[in-house]
């Protein structure tokens, strides 16, 4: 039996879709489910992930055939029908695809059949995301996959081209500012970027050279199925921040592809400690080494650890792993959170708040790096923290990223104002 | 034909059942008064829909702020993630009343695949025992969802069997986002949660205590200017169901009169507390604008027999606004508004808009039925023969009317009023948490903010001129209700 949830960090499988779709920005979205489904998951996806709105197609203005009873009875087929067709009459856009939720799915629609009768006038895909199937994690997964089985065809290699997997918009609340930074570096190896989010299209998956997930198990099953399809290699590198990580994730870059990184790596070592340079007067002068918990999905628990603890030198103490993950992934991640004896956090695999608040409160940290959801508890045992994970309503982000070089630099900005923001 | 409600019935029917509630018409709005006055209003859909909010999301937003309550969502973990959002306007609650803020609780009783399938009564005695043992609530909130509908839930068998085992009260609350078209409904089955299983029997009637049901996105600002005046009347608000605590709740029928700030919302709770609790009622009109204040207070007055005062206290307040009114009135009169909100807001802001001498050109209500059906038509012969539409936030139909009407500034709900933003114009919320619109000063602080949009709209400005529309041309050469179908 699968467990109850404490205010979950994370929303179904739909939402995961809906955002992954809405980033994607070329795909009309159009949701074959509850009347609710698609306001809930704005607000409960994007919304309290810093305040992210609806951008150009989503929201409230998402094409759902929001099906009630009629359709709970006598079946939703009729109604996608005709939702599709209207849609295609009114939204710009020649790509459309469907995403079922739990209504569709538990009364049985044959979506496919559907879908398919507009082959001669569109690109209608679809994905079958209904919340009860899991996470957000968990749709970002299903609709990509959708994709590639959909659409995907072989294509010739593009040998500087790669594909960024594994980060979750929305649910990844920095995935704009992360994405952005990753491509940047890269771009500077005279590498070609497609994320899926930048304007590239997912179409063109098949080109890339190496497939890069970003992330300790997100897109790690999408990548051995690119690589069986299509004999792109892969590497898994969870999000790397700060110079130690960064560099490492270059240099495994750069040995996948062939390409020299020394130069790069070493320019953007020096400029970065730059900045950091000028952070160090507060951090010395006020003896800002605290002992820190991370409340996160495995992707952030490990990338805020490893640059916590080779770079910025504070002591970890608890990293809690809320993205509900499969246990073949747990032992692996145990590992990346294994430092020097005295520098390894406990990890605790735990999705239900109540029961992380617990851990977290008995361990007593001072620096909590978790959500918005975990300033009461912040404030019951008098620690400093920092809104990074899902969900976050107490502070804005259009397009901040914590990842690479100047992720890094924005990190330590962020967590020094935490501490100074009451002076 | 509308339905009589019992209250020992476990479910409330909808609203389209019960008030012959409709979610789509377009037209001019002489003719839905028209249609309404001889019953031939028929309830149509869309062929064509934008994602909407469902009943279940109501039902959330109307008791996950009790002070002491946790609320369980028995539903795949997507249904609760809104909470969140929720949870925005419960601290952002505690805040303006000066509390420390804290968060709203709840549980999600994460419905899987296989608990489709297998069931999930178990997890859900499981959630009530936990939040009972993590919090030692006053109740628990029971919220179902499509899929806890579609598998068969028996969730009032659950509350049955569980309740003797834990401290708190548990309330069911049947939801089930796919019953109805009306998300309205939503609020009946929380209030009957609320109703059946809270709110106990007077053991003293308190003569100056009056139960003021209030929706979330009414805010603070707007309850301290309804509690002045009240005040005035000697009379103590007691202000539910949003930041009570479950014993205000339970007490509810030992006050000598409920009122509304917005009857869409109170419905059926005012009805079913006078029906089994003898309290007596008044919901006419939301307390928006300076005739529809005075209309409020003399409901409460006529109620209470306390006419002359409330004559006095009427006379009061105008002398003392209309003043400020009049000069407001000169920076406003003529602009072309347009007005997008839930229909007790929908026919309430126009009134006080009118007061201000803005010219109502459009009104979108999210749905209609008897509730408001008097005062619509009162509206007309205030407001004339404006653009009427009937829908359940349906932004493509919005877009289009817009863009033919060319309003000087769009009031709207959350999550549609920035389209309008995207379309340049200038845009003012209708639900305001940092600005007061309800009562006597309510028109004075409104109209201030209406200047303000209309003296900078810089930002939407300039937000169209990066903003492309996500309609085909061809869709503003069509007419705006081109997609309403018979049913």
């Amino acid at each position: 039996m699968s467990e109850i949830i404490e205010t979950p960090r994370y929303a179904c499988a739909l939402g995961g879709a809906l955002s992954t779709v809405t980033a994607m920005n070329s795909f009309v979205p159009i949701i074959h489910a509850g009347p609710g489904c698609g306001v809930q998951l704005f607000y409960g996806q994007s919304f309290v992930g810093g305040y992210q709105g609806s951008g150009r197609l989503g929201g409230v203005s998402v094409p759902s055939t929001n099906t009630y009873e009629r359709e709970v009875v006598f079946g939703g087929e009729p109604r996608l029908r005709e939702q599709i067709q209207n849609t295609i009459e009114l939204i710009k856009g020649d790509k459309y695809i469907v995403l079922t939720g739990c209504t569709a799915e538990l009364i049985g629609d044959d979506v496919k059949a559907v879908v398919r009768e507009f082959e001669d006038k569109a690109l209608v895909l679809y994905a079958e995301t209904a919340g009860f199937k899991g996470s957000s994690y968990v749709g970002y997964e299903i609709v990509l996959n959708s994709f590639v089985d959909q659409l995907v065809k072989e294509k010739p290699k593009e040998d500087k081209l790669v594909n960024i997997l594994g980060i979750v918009p929305s649910q990844d609340i920095f995935w704009q500012g992360n994405l952005a930074e990753i491509e940047r570096i890269l771009n500077k190896l005279g590498l070609k970027v497609n994320t899926f989010f930048n304007g590239r299209s997912i179409n063109d998956a098949s080109s890339a050279a190496l497939n890069i997930v970003l992330s300790p198990w997100v897109g790690a099953v999408l990548a051995e199925k690119l690589q069986e399809r299509f004999g792109t290699p892969y590497l898994v590198n969870p999000l790397p921040i700060g110079v130690t990580e960064t560099n490492s994730f270059l240099k495994r870059v750069g040995a996948a592809l062939g390409i020299e990184v020394a130069e790069v790596i070493a320019q953007e070592e020096e400029q970065t400690y730059k900045s950091i340079e000028k952070g160090a007067d507060l951090v010395v002068d006020f003896d800002l080494q605290l002992r820190f918990a991370t409340i996160t999905d495995s992707n952030y628990g490990i990338a805020l650890s490893k640059f916590l603890v080779n770079d910025f030198g504070w002591i970890p103490s608890l990293a809690v792993i809320s993205d509900d993950i499969s246990e073949k992934y747990r032992e692996s991640i145990k590992k990346e959170l294994n430092f020097s004896p005295g520098l390894s956090p406990a990890v605790v695999f735990e999705s239900d708040s109540g029961k992380i608040w617990e851990a977290v409160e008995k361990e007593g940290p001072n620096f909590i790096f978790g959500g918005s959801l975990d300033k009461d508890l912040a404030g019951k045992i008098g620690a400093n923290r920092l809104s990074i994970s899902y969900p976050i309503t107490d502070r804005v982000v259009l397009d901040r990223g914590y990842a690479g070089y100047k992720g890094a630099i924005n990190l330590i900005e962020d967590v020094l104002s935490a501490i100074v923001a009451p002076l | 034909m509308v339905k009589k409600v019992k209250l020992s019935e476990k479910i409330v029917p909808t609203r389209e059942d019960r008030l012959g509630t409709i979610i789509a018409y377009g037209g001019r709005a002489n003719e839905l008064v028209d249609l309404a006055a001889r019953r031939c209003l028929k309830a149509q859909d869309r062929s064509f829909t934008q994602t909407t909010f469902c009943q279940e999301w109501l039902a959330m937003f109307t008791l996950a702020t009790i002070t002491d309550a946790v609320s369980i969502v028995h539903a795949p973990v997507g249904c609760s993630s809104s909470l969140s959002c929720i949870n925005i306007f419960n601290r952002l609650g505690h805040i303006l009343r000066g509390r420390v803020p804290s968060n709203a609780r709840w549980l999600s009783t994460n419905l899987l695949e296989a608990d489709t399938i297998h069931g999930g009564e178990e997890k859900l005695k499981k959630a009530i025992i936990e939040a009972d043992k993590r919090y030692q609530p006053k109740s628990i909130f029971v919220f179902t969802s499509c899929v806890a509908g579609i598998i068969g839930e028996d969730i009032d068998a659950v509350v049955e069997k569980v309740q003797p085992e834990v401290t708190a009260l548990v309330v069911p609350v049947h939801c089930d986002g796919f019953r109805s078209k009306v998300w309205a409904s939503g609020y009946d089955g929380s209030f009957h949660g609320v109703l059946s299983y809270l709110v106990k029997e007077p053991t003293a009637k308190r003569d100056d205590l009056i139960n003021v049901v209030n929706p979330l996105t009414v805010g603070r600002l707007d309850e301290v200017e309804i509690e002045r005046l009240l005040n005035k009347l000697g009379l103590k608000a007691n202000f539910i169901p949003c930041f009570a605590s479950t014993d205000a709740l339970r007490n509810s029928a030992e006050a000598v009169l409920t009122t509304s700030l917005c009857p869409t919302y109170s419905e059926y709770f005012v009805k079913l507390l006078q029906e089994r609790f003898q309290v007596p009622y008044t919901q006419e009109v939301m307390p928006i604008g300076l005739d529809n204040t005075d209309l409020w207070l003399r409901e409460i007055g006529n109620r209470l027999g306390r006419k002359e005062e409330v004559e006095k206290i009427i006379v009061e307040e105008r002398k003392r606004v209309e003043p400020k009114v009049a000069e407001l009135k000169k920076k406003l009169k003529g602009k072309k508004v347009f007005v997008s909100a839930g229909q007790s807001r929908a026919i309430g802001i126009p009134n006080l808009l009118a007061d201000l001498g803005l010219e109502l050109i459009g009104v979108t209500a999210f749905h209609y039925d008897e509730v408001i059906s008097d005062r619509f038509a009162e509206l007309t012969k205030r407001c004339g023969n404006f653009c009427t539409s009937i829908a359940n936030v349906q932004p493509f139909e919005q877009t289009n009317i817009l863009n033919r009407e060319k309003p000087d500034i769009y009031l709207g709900h959350l999550g549609e009023s920035v389209w309008a933003a995207k379309q340049g114009f200038p845009t003012a919320m209708i639900l305001i948490y940092l600005c007061l619109y309800a009562g006597y000063n309510g028109v004075v602080s409104f109209g201030s903010r209406l200047i303000n949009a209309l003296t900078n709209p810089a930002f939407n400005k300039r937000l169209a001129d990066h903003a492309s529309s996500i309609y085909r041309d061809t869709w503003y050469g069509e007419q705006p209700f081109k997609y309403l179908k018979g049913d």
